[in-house]
């Protein structure tokens, strides 16, 4: 038997609500669409702090971090989470965030790392193919690397 | 030894997260990895927590996660959870009603074609925490019927979880889930259908004898209650199983393990040669029939 038969990797995300509201909809809609893409999704729920995430897309060893957030302190908490991830030697994670981002902070998300931000009204397959590219891309370096 | 085993053998988080992401792959230097820490580990308590879907295992693992850590211990939750047999993508949603376990190594697994309620990819990973150091590992299983009881395979305890208004159809679990348990939890006990629940599974668990009498615990994860006293039917399991006992348990898991493995590469195996064969077309376009079909099957099977 060739190993690539048994060899299975799939897309693992983690998909956590950051902050204090508690409308959690749009975060479910999402982390349903990626798994329906067949992608292995952990949902955390509500209320995450910034150092539950990390910690949950350390122990799940994810590629992907769904952000949700719509209580407006977006900038303090991703970056935080930004930061949080840095310390802890976490790289290679694409970082999605979606919810209600005035698109002036956009590119300031951007330049803290994140790899993209989704407004409301996004079609989730343009979610779904993004997630899929820039896994694949990130994926393609981390083989390079080879170290670990 | 590699840079990833020892990292993670030292504690690091991220290296263990990669390192069960190797054993769920079945990457090819995955059973390095196994073989080097199965040496470790035989020392871990392995407790599998299962039942019906709703019962509140989420919560009732975390309760007792929160104590067993408080009392120093070091634990590992792995939840399983089912993969779509349809886009074989899965949404797992036990972490949700974890909360407060700093010091808790929690991961989710989904079953990718496995039935039976653990799967290969668990029992890789039950290996591997035990190894690391872990004192104690919950498994939660998928939400369980009367077919999915690989847990008692590669669990020293098996607790089954029922709460009112889910598990009421005791009568009708006794085949499965009702024989396999050592300890029955009575989750949701703040329910005022909790006592006529506990009756029942008393009741079902008395027509069976065994030589560990299983025990009935009334438990509100939510609140709290209960709890201790499950801790401690818990240690007296693991205490009335001896040493001789554990090391039952534990020849018991790995042969499970490698009887999972060996399925899974007969069953990838047993697909390539069905889609590799011109008998599937021939028969379904009717140019041979059934018995044929199968004649032919037989010689392109792997033996």
């Amino acid at each position: 038997m060739r190993v690539s038969q048994i060899m299975e990797r799939r897309i693992k995300v983690v998909v956590g609500k950051l902050g204090l509201d508690g409308h959690d909809r749009g975060a479910k809609v999402i982390a349903r669409a990626l798994s329906e893409a067949g992608m292995e999704v952990v949902y955390t729920g509500l209320r995450q702090t910034p150092e539950q995430l990390v910690k949950a897309v350390i122990q799940e060893d994810a590629d992907v971090l769904g952000i949700s957030i719509l209580s407006g302190a977006h900038m303090e908490l991703v970056g935080e989470v930004m930061r949080i991830m840095g310390q802890r030697g976490v790289r290679d994670v694409t970082v999605i965030v979606g919810g209600i981002i005035p698109s002036s902070d956009v590119e300031k998300m951007k330049s803290i790392g994140v790899d993209e931000v989704f407004p409301p009204g996004t079609k989730l397959d343009d979610v779904v193919k993004f997630v899929q590219a820039k896994v694949s891309e990130k994926r393609g370096r981390l083989f390079e690397r080879a170290s670990i | 030894m590699s840079e990833l085993l020892s990292k993670a053998l030292a504690g690091d988080e991220l290296s263990i997260g990669r390192l069960i992401t190797e054993v769920e792959n079945l990457g090819t230097r995955s059973y390095d990895y196994v073989d080097k820490l199965m040496k470790l580990g035989g020392k871990a308590h392995v407790v599998g927590v299962t039942g019906p879907q709703g019962v509140g295992k989420s919560s009732l693992i975390n309760a007792l996660a929160l104590l067993a850590s408080s009392k120093g211990m070091r634990v590992a939750i792995l939840t399983v959870d089912p993969s779509s047999p349809l886009t074989s993508g899965s949404f797992m949603g036990n972490r949700i009603r974890m909360t407060g376990l700093e010091k808790v190594f929690i991961r989710s697994l989904a079953t990718r074609g496995f039935s039976g309620g653990v799967g290969v990819h668990a029992s890789l990973s039950i290996e591997i925490m035990d190894g690391l150091g872990f004192d104690l590992i919950l498994l939660e299983t998928v939400g369980a019927g009367q077919v999915d009881t690989d847990v008692m395979h590669v669990a020293h305890t098996v607790i089954v979880v029922l709460a009112p208004g889910v598990g009421d159809e005791v009568q009708a679990l006794k085949s499965g889930l009702m024989e396999i348990g050592h300890i029955y939890v009575i989750n949701k006990s703040d329910l005022p259908e909790a006592l006529k629940l506990e009756d029942n599974v008393k009741f079902v668990l008395s027509l069976k004898e065994s030589e560990w009498t299983p025990k009935v615990v009334k438990v509100s994860a939510l609140k709290g209650e209960g709890v201790d006293q499950l801790y401690q039917v818990l240690q007296q399991h693991r205490e009335w199983l001896n040493d001789s006992g554990r090391r039952e348990v534990l020849v018991k898991r790995r042969r499970k393990l490698l009887e999972l493995l060996l399925l899974k590469m007969a069953e990838d195996s047993v697909r390539s040669a069905i889609r590799s064969s011109y008998v599937t077309q021939e028969f379904t376009e009717g140019k041979i029939g059934l018995k044929e079909a199968i004649e032919k099957l037989k010689m392109v099977m792997p033996r």
